[in-house]
Parts: structure tokens; C-alpha cells; sequence
């Protein structure tokens, strides 16, 4: 008995000394929000200066609440990086414009953001100010001694962290302008893929081989590109009489061309893209000889040409009425109007003969 | 404390936009795993609870090309009055992801070779990892933000970041305060590193070694992470040529891995079954010393290399010897055909295997 409860005390003490009496980890909030130090209640405390973005009054306000701090002794070298970090960031406030903040105050933290980096009270991995001669671990605050070792840990923590969500405040509106423009890069490509002209692998290959045409800056898609053999089908029109139209299946090579792209609004990719473009092209039917021509298109559905056809073996392609081609989308479009068209037209030539007769 | 965010970035292959939440995939066998391990085995905790691990999917990018290829292409073959295309266009009409060149190495290809999806890819990334920073910034004012990158996914990963933190988003004069300068991630873990293999001569892009993407200390404009962990099997061809092994890096790890439990031991699952692999993740994204130093000794002293039934490990044992003859053959600056030769071969093996 007297031994099994001496090795329920030899545990006892292994399974204490294996826990740390202290252990923190990334990001812990180890003092509850309505702690004098908390950000929440800094919000109420410098109101007016959040209000008129003096950053750098707050943040001396913080030094001067930690310089006074009696949980330290003052040569800790937690503490006194800590002190010297908030020592850095006041220096670099002293430089922030606030006459110009006064006037504009979105010029002069991007101004500031611009010129100065704010990134100091950032954790990563347990370590503040990491990779800095001032750099604190969390090994650090956890192996404190002393007095109220575990209040300084965590005084320490706390004041670093809410230092890093005033910053995190500070640039918000700089964030979400970022993020936005991220999203708006994101539509611009997703709507060039979805809505562009299509490409066929090796019309892509070519593409990303011109230097000029290759989308270097990942904000836009590219301004154009080039039509290298891309098939597609059509319909050809004879051109003899509106009235009298014959329609015939072909398939268009569009040999080469090129197509160009704008923006409604480049800012808002939301209000859309358009494009346009021109391509030669060679056109092939089961009933006739190839013939050639040009096709110029607007967006994904507008798109019509001419093509000449040597049909009667002549030897002269462009001596006979060439064919109206039309894209096959724009075919079936107007094919389901056509009935109403030709109704239309043929009404207003009867009242045009009635008037004439 | 707002959530660690951990981002998995797939490599090539079919992939869902849920793919990491997948039966046996990453985020499962994570979970699985911790649980030999005594913090994660304590009744009523959910020791992930401030983890959120997220899903980021860029395979549709690939998808939805090659199915307008396919489309267009078949629209073609089907009507094609004159025959003359039917065999021309028959192989992009056919496209299917049934095939091992359309799901996995027309991926590769189209990262690599066309600069057009290349950057349609990234931004896809770019905007899945900003809209995930902007909602942990809304929650709690700050970000804690990991990255597991595999394979492809790695050099997707590598590029994605160095832009993220590197180019001019806003629409107007703001400065980019996901720079390094201003902010950075925590841990960037990269299971079978192809960023150097796969590094393009982008305007806007450096090689792996001179990118942004490397440890360094805070408000270093030069460096976006705090810490840098590069894991490779040592029988997985992929990330062989052009190997990732960078010099000087502080806080850098880099950890060889040789166990065969499943065929495919390219896979990031398979990956993570490795101590030497999950240990570290969960140490630095769950919570700190998760894993105990004992455990992990414990642990990766009593992983065998060849894991399963009798049967798979005599396989497994034969697969391993020609995997290994198969890298054995594998230059450092081994071309890009070569290299794509070499997986052929690869996938071969575990067909074989099989």
C-alpha cells in the first residue's frame, strides 16, 4: 500500500513538472475584456483620437501606461523590449502627417503605410518581435520568476497584442481597398475566361508567347489576342434576295486575326467586358469548292462576314456575289426571330405596293 | 483568440472545392492521427476547434478550359460538314478527366506552358486566401494564417504568396498591407516542393529562392512567413529534379520522409501519416508541443517503413526498389520532357503495383 502511493506521488510530481506551469500560445487573451488594458476598452478610452486618427497620441498613452506598470522590475528584458518596440513605433508616428490626416485621412495613412512598415507587434510562432535583437519569446514569459511572475506574462501579452489590433484598426480601411482589389482582379479573370473570346490550346500557346500579348500584371487579364486556326461553325447566306434567303451549314477556319478587349469601367469589372475583332477566314461547305474571306465579331454572339466562293469553277472567286456568313449563335437567334422578321417585311413591301399602285 | 487558419493547396488531379474534407483526405487523416498522441486524446475536447482548416480549389480553372475545349471541339466534329476536321479536332473532343493526361498532366502543362491559366489560376488562390484573411480580421482584428501546399500545389502556393505580398491591389493609392512589411503568415509547410522545378520567368515573379516567400524576421520586406518546413519522400519522384534545398535559411526544416503505406506514395494523405510530417503541423497550428518531444521520439521510432497487410508490404517493398532505381536515374536538371517521362513511368509502377 505505502508503495503504490509513493508512485502515485513519484507521478504525481513527473506529471507536473512535464506541464508547464505556464503555457501560452499563439494569440492567447489571457485578460478579459473589460481589463483597463483591453482593447475593447481602449475603443471608449481614446475615442476622440480614434476619431481623428491620432495614432501616435495613443500609442504614446500605451508607453507611458507600460513604463508605469508596477509589476515589473524595470531592467526585465521582456519589459524592456517591450518598451523599446513601442519606443519604435512612436518614432515612426512622430513621421505620420496629421495636418494632412486632418484634411485627408486616407492620403496620410497610405502615405505613412507607404513609407513605414507595421508589422512589429505581429506573433508568430510564440515569439514577438521575432527575428529582432528585441525578439521575446513565449519560453521566455513562461520561464518568468519572481513575483507575480504570471501577471507579467501576461501583462506583457496582453499589451503587445491589443498594440497589434490598434495597428490592425489602423489599416483597415487600407485592407478591405487591398482585398477589393483583389476580388476585382479575381472578376476581371473570371469573366475574361467565361465571357472572352474562346481560345483553343494552341491560340493560348501563341498568345502567352507574344510578349506583348502575355498577362504580365495578374490585376488584368489581357487588352487582346490573337485568332490562329480556330475552327468554328457558321452559316452561309446567299445573297441574291432578302426575300428568297437559302441558309447552308459551313465550317469557317478563322485563319488569323486578332481581337481586342475594353472595359466598361476598369475600376467596377462588374459593368462588363466587351470585344471585337476581325480574322480572315476559309470557309468550307460539302457542296461547294472552299472559299475566303474576312469575319469581324462583337462579343460572344454578334459575328458575320463575307466569304467568295469560286462556284462555278470559273477560276474567279471574287467576280460572283459573295456569301454572307454569320456565326451560328447569331444564326439560331435569328433564326427563331426570322418568322417574325419575315412577316414585317412583308407586310411593309405589300403597303409600300399598295401606296405605289 | 480568433482561429489559426490553415490553408491546403492541392497539387494535380480531380479535386472538389471540399477536397480537403474528403474521406481519407488531409484534414481527416490530420485528425486521425493526433489521436495517438495524449492532448488530443482527452475526452470532450476538440482539440481542432481553433484550427479552421480551408479547402482552396483551383482545379476548375483546368476543368472548365478543358471543357470548353472539349465543347467547342465536339460542337466542331459533330458538325463539321466536311469531314476534314473530325480527326484533326477528335483528340480535344474526347477530352475526359478519366484520362491520366486530361486529370492530372494536362494540369501541369497548362501551369506551366500557358502563362494565360497560369495567372487565372493564381488569382483564383490569391482571392480564396484574401477573402479568408479579411473574414478572420473582421472576427477578432488579426489573422493567424499556415499554408500546407502539395505537390503542383506548392509551386501554386510559392507563386501566389509572392504576389500576394508583393503587387499593387488596390484600385486607388493604397498600399498593400498583406506586404510583408505590415503582416505575414505563421508557417508555410510544403509536402513535395515543385516551386523550384515549376518557377516561371513572370514579370512579376522570382525564382524560389529569391521570391518573398521564405522565413525571416518580422517587417522583413525580403521574407512572408515565420517559419518554413520542406517535406520529401525520398521514393516520390516529383519533387526530384531542381530539388528544394535552400541555403542559410533561418528556420527553415527540412525533413526526408521513406515510408510506403498506401501506393501512391506521392499522395498528401500518405505524406501525412509520417510523424516526421503531421508532428510538426500540429505543433505549430493546433497548439504548441501538442506532440511532446517523448512522443514524437516515441513516435517516429516506432513507425516502420512499409505499414498494412502482408500481402501490400511485399508489393510495397517491390514498388519502393523501383522507385527508388526509378529517382536514382533522376538528374537535378533533369528537362521538363524528361521529367514528365519520368511520371509516366511513375504512375506506371503503381499501376503495376496494384
Amino acid at each position: 500500500m505505502k508503495r503504490s502511493w509513493w508512485c502515485v506521488q513519484v507521478l504525481g510530481f513527473w506529471a507536473l513538472m512535464a506541464t508547464p506551469v505556464l503555457a501560452f500560445d499563439l494569440g492567447d487573451c489571457p485578460t478579459q475584456p473589460f481589463d483597463t488594458r483591453a482593447y475593447e476598452q481602449l475603443q471608449g478610452r481614446f475615442a476622440d483620437q480614434l476619431t481623428s486618427n491620432r495614432y501616435a497620441d495613443i500609442f504614446l498613452a500605451l508607453q507611458h501606461d507600460a513604463e508605469n506598470s508596477t509589476l515589473w522590475s524595470h531592467d526585465e528584458r521582456a519589459y524592456t523590449s517591450l518598451l523599446q518596440a513601442l519606443a519604435t513605433l512612436i518614432e515612426r508616428f512622430a513621421n505620420f502627417d496629421q495636418a494632412l490626416a486632418n484634411v485627408d485621412d486616407k492620403q496620410a495613412f497610405e502615405k505613412f503605410l507607404t513609407n513605414y512598415p507595421t508589422g512589429l507587434f505581429q506573433c508568430g510562432n510564440r515569439t514577438y518581435f521575432s527575428g529582432l535583437p528585441i525578439q521575446v519569446t513565449f519560453d521566455e514569459l513562461e520561464a518568468l520568476k519572481g513575483d507575480r511572475a504570471e501577471d507579467r506574462a501576461k501583462d506583457f501579452l496582453f499589451r503587445a497584442q491589443t498594440v497589434d489590433r490598434l495597428l490592425n484598426q489602423m489599416k483597415k480601411s487600407s485592407r478591405e481597398a487591398t482585398i477589393q482589389g483583389i476580388r476585382n482582379a479575381a472578376m476581371r479573370w473570371q469573366l475574361f475566361l467565361k465571357e472572352g473570346r474562346s481560345q483553343y490550346p494552341w491560340e493560348a500557346f501563341i498568345n502567352g508567347l507574344d510578349p506583348t500579348i502575355r498577362p504580365e500584371n495578374i490585376k488584368f487579364p489581357p487588352s487582346r489576342q490573337w485568332i490562329v486556326l480556330h475552327p468554328e461553325l457558321a452559316v452561309e447566306l446567299s445573297t441574291h434576295s432578302f426575300k428568297d434567303i437559302r441558309a447552308k451549314q459551313s465550317l469557317l477556319v478563322d485563319v488569323v486575326g486578332h481581337t481586342f478587349y475594353w472595359w466598361s469601367n476598369r475600376d467596377d469589372p462588374s459593368q462588363g467586358l466587351s470585344y471585337a475583332g476581325i480574322t480572315a477566314v476559309a470557309s468550307f461547305r460539302d457542296d461547294m469548292r472552299p472559299g475566303i474571306g474576312v469575319m469581324a465579331h462583337y462579343g460572344r454572339y454578334v459575328n458575320g462576314g463575307v466569304v467568295w466562293r469560286d462556284s462555278t469553277n470559273s477560276g474567279h472567286m471574287f467576280n460572283q456575289s459573295p456569301f454572307f456568313v454569320i456565326g451560328i449563335d447569331l444564326f439560331r437567334f435569328a433564326e427563331y426571330k426570322y418568322p417574325a422578321y419575315k412577316k414585317q417585311y412583308e407586310q411593309w413591301t405589300d403597303k409600300v405596293q399598295d401606296f405605289l399602285k | 483568440m480568433g482561429k489559426h487558419l490553415l490553408f491546403f493547396i492541392h497539387g494535380i488531379g480531380i479535386h472538389e472545392p471540399s477536397w480537403g474534407e474528403e474521406l481519407n483526405g488531409p484534414i481527416e487523416t490530420l485528425k486521425t492521427v493526433s489521436q495517438q498522441y495524449a492532448y488530443f486524446q482527452q475526452a470532450g475536447q476538440d482539440r481542432f476547434a481553433n484550427v479552421e482548416c480551408i479547402s482552396v480549389h483551383y482545379d476548375e480553372v483546368f476543368r472548365d478550359t478543358i471543357a470548353k475545349w472539349q465543347s467547342d471541339a465536339s460542337s466542331i466534329t459533330a458538325f463539321d460538314p466536311t469531314g476534314v476536321f473530325k480527326d484533326g479536332l477528335g483528340w480535344l473532343a474526347t477530352a475526359s478527366d478519366n484520362d491520366f493526361w486530361w486529370s492530372h498532366l494536362a494540369d501541369l502543362a497548362m501551369y506551366r506552358c500557358f502563362p494565360l491559366y497560369r495567372q487565372a489560376v493564381r488569382i483564383s488562390v490569391i482571392k480564396q486566401l484574401a477573402d479568408a484573411i479579411e473574414r478572420a480580421y473582421k472576427a477578432d482584428e488579426s489573422a493567424y494564417c499556415s499554408v500546407v501546399a502539395h505537390s503542383m500545389g506548392t509551386a501554386v502556393a510559392h507563386d501566389c504568396l509572392h504576389l500576394l505580398g508583393t503587387s499593387h491591389w488596390a484600385d486607388g493609392p493604397y498600399a498593400n498591407v498583406l506586404a510583408p512589411s505590415h503582416w505575414r503568415f505563421q508557417n508555410i509547410f510544403m509536402v513535395a516542393n515543385t516551386s523550384r522545378l515549376l518557377q516561371t520567368q513572370d514579370a512579376e515573379m522570382k525564382p524560389a529562392y529569391d521570391s518573398i516567400v521564405k522565413p525571416g524576421p518580422l517587417e522583413d520586406p525580403k521574407s512572408y512567413c515565420f517559419a518554413y518546413w520542406n517535406f520529401r519522400h525520398e521514393a516520390d519522384p516529383v519533387p526530384f529534379p531542381r530539388r528544394f534545398e535552400p541555403i542559410g535559411w533561418t528556420n527553415y526544416q527540412n525533413e526526408v520522409v521513406r515510408h510506403c503505406y498506401e501506393y501512391n506514395v506521392h499522395n498528401l494523405s500518405h505524406y501525412l501519416l509520417h510523424p516526421r510530417v503531421h508532428i510538426p503541423i500540429l505543433n505549430k497550428v493546433v497548439a504548441h508541443l501538442a506532440v511532446s518531444d517523448q512522443e514524437k521520439i516515441k513516435a517516429v521510432d516506432a513507425f516502420p517503413q512499409f505499414g498494412g497487410d502482408v500481402e501490400f508490404i511485399q508489393k510495397a517493398k517491390d514498388m519502393a526498389a523501383q522507385l527508388h532505381t526509378l529517382t536514382g536515374e533522376m538528374a537535378d536538371d533533369l528537362s521538363s520532357l524528361d521529367w514528365i517521362k519520368k511520371l509516366l513511368k511513375f504512375h506506371q509502377i503503381m499501376e503495376t503495383a496494384r
